[in-house]
């Protein structure tokens, strides 16, 4: 599969001076689901910026599709990448649910039929149809959310970048959001996702990149979130199960397993294992 | 604010189905040729009128009621003030001391004449408000070719009006949570220097909010103007009631002699 996304010695300094990107470089491929990872001010947000040239490269390259991101064509690039912010009051504002999600295509300058068919579409897919009536600002954090999601939805990107798409949720919010991104990867969406929930990435990324005071300091599979030294290093912490498992070597298991569905199967074959030991004996 | 907006979203009556643009169009020039009639009876029916208009959508007249208290602040100052200061012929005189003040009948016909043309205009507005959701009164605004400027002005502040007022009122939870005492005077110092404080920092905060609006405004493809849908014909009905309303104005102004 090609590499929907490829950026090359990226780097970016701020009017102020503090220098948030220094030399970044990855490539995404298509359809994968990408986890970014790092401490607070690691320069996450603004990488994620310069995935839907909202931030234009100040050194290196960005490549959408295999074409570069600049000044003539930030605006192709925001109808292949679509950006969900971290608070859906920054992005959703209109009187009306299906106001705001209409907003994009109608951007886009689509005819009324596709709109109308798009919207909908969106809307259903994150479970907001019934709600297209009502005014946003009388739904709760977890609904907004959706709408935000289903507001990018509608301009069928090939690539949606969630900035924390879990913050400020609740467990049953948080688990439809993760439903939902799993909908869209069965869609063949790439996902790419900045946060803090090293759960949620043990669970759903195929792909970590781990990036500190602007450069990556790490990347490849879920699997780096039981490196002692990277996870210090990072400011992150071992993904629950993984912790039990770190803590109790005489299980003997290898590689530590990271999700709950790893720990059973593991555990399993461990319990397996002494069950025909000690019928042997 | 809030009552307003989610009491009109949901208003499904005739009035709420009717094409936003005559609406707009026959309810500003109801005013236009209402308040240029100079007949009392005329006014007071002309306000009958509306409120009729509104009950048959569906409105409560209490909410009428409620728009006029909202002004009095403003205007109710200036009608009151009317009385003592044109002159004219003296019908009383109130003495406070050794300043009489003076009532002329002429400063209290002026007086009545301004409150009825402030009620026609703003319950023909709040009319207007209760039956059409904003959304709709915006598609409406920028079919008649009003400047998109001033449309994004009014929707834009309409929706973060309600994330501003929320900032404020955790900032104010925020404050009490820490012993912070309001309600005192201004001109306590202390008082002073957190509300002067807070209020900068909400100014920082919206900017700051601003931004980030707009980036995500441009990451969906917004680039300083949102296209206006194709405008759809209008209907014999729409036209018909947009007709009947400037109509009754019509003739209010001049079938209704002066009283």
């Amino acid at each position: 599969m090609a590499n929907v996304i490829e950026v090359k010695d990226l780097s970016f300094v701020y009017p102020d001076g503090s220098r948030a990107l220094n030399g970044i470089s990855f490539s995404i491929r298509e359809g994968s689901r990408v986890a970014i990872l790092g401490p607070n001010g690691a320069g996450k947000s603004t990488l994620l910026l310069h995935l839907n040239g909202l931030n234009l490269p100040q050194q290196g390259t960005v490549r959408v599709l295999e074409r570069k991101v600049d000044r003539k064509t930030e605006k192709w690039v925001r109808t292949v990448v679509g950006m969900v912010f971290q608070d859906p009051d920054d992005q959703v504002f209109s009187a009306t649910v299906w106001d705001d999600v209409a907003f994009g295509p109608l951007n886009m300058g689509l005819t009324d039929d596709e709109i109308v068919s798009r919207v909908k579409k969106a809307l259903q897919a994150v479970g907001m149809f019934e709600h297209r009536d009502k005014p946003p600002y009388n739904l709760s954090c977890g609904q907004k959310k959706r709408v935000a999601i289903a507001g990018v939805l509608a301009m069928e990107p090939k690539v949606i970048v969630l900035d924390e798409p879990n913050a400020f949720l609740d467990p049953a919010g948080k688990k439809q959001v993760v439903r939902i991104l799993e909908n869209l990867h069965q869609r063949g969406i790439t996902i790419i996702i900045a946060t803090h929930d090293v759960d949620l990435v043990a669970e759903w990324a195929d792909q970590v990149i781990i990036i500190k005071d602007g450069k990556i300091i790490a990347e490849g599979e879920p699997g780096l979130l039981t490196d002692k030294k990277l996870v210090e290093e990072a400011s992150l912490r071992y993904p629950l199960v993984a912790q039990i498992f770190l803590a109790m070597p005489e299980f003997k298991i290898n590689p530590v397993p990271l999700t709950v569905e790893q720990a059973i199967k593991a555990m399993r074959r461990f319990l397996n294992a002494q069950i025909s030991n000690k019928a042997i004996l | 604010m809030e009552i307003m907006l989610s009491s009109s979203t949901q208003n499904n009556s005739w009035l709420g189905r009717l094409d936003s643009r005559v609406k707009i169009v026959s309810l500003m020039g109801f005013i236009a040729i209402m308040t240029s009639a100079s007949s009392k009876p005329a006014l007071l029916l002309g306000i009958i009128f509306l409120v009729l208009l509104g009950i048959l959508a569906g409105t409560s007249p209490l909410l009428f009621i409620k728009r006029i208290l909202w002004t009095f602040p403003f205007v109710g100052f200036m009608v009151l003030l009317f009385p003592f200061v044109v002159p004219g012929t003296v019908f009383t005189k109130i003495s406070l001391g050794s300043v009489v003040l003076s009532m002329s009948h002429e400063g209290l016909s002026r007086a009545v004449m301004l409150s009825l043309r402030m009620t026609i205009g703003l319950f023909a507005l709040t009319l207007l408000a209760s039956t059409t959701s904003p959304g709709k009164l915006m598609l409406g605004l920028r079919q008649l070719h009003v400047p998109y400027i001033f449309v994004a002005v009014v929707e834009f502040t309409l929706r973060y009006i309600f994330v501003l007022l929320d900032e404020l009122k955790r900032m104010a939870l925020a404050r009490k949570a820490r012993g912070f005492e309001s309600g005192r005077s201004l001109l306590h110092w202390r008082t002073f220097f957190t509300l002067g404080n807070q209020v900068g920092i909400l100014f920082l905060r919206a900017s700051n909010r601003g931004e980030r609006i707009y980036q995500a405004m441009l990451s969906r493809g917004y680039c300083g103007e949102v296209p206006v849908k194709p405008r759809v014909g209008l209907k014999a009905l729409d036209v018909g009631w947009g007709m009947g309303v400037l109509a009754t104005a019509m003739f209010l102004k001049l079938g209704v002699g002066n009283g």
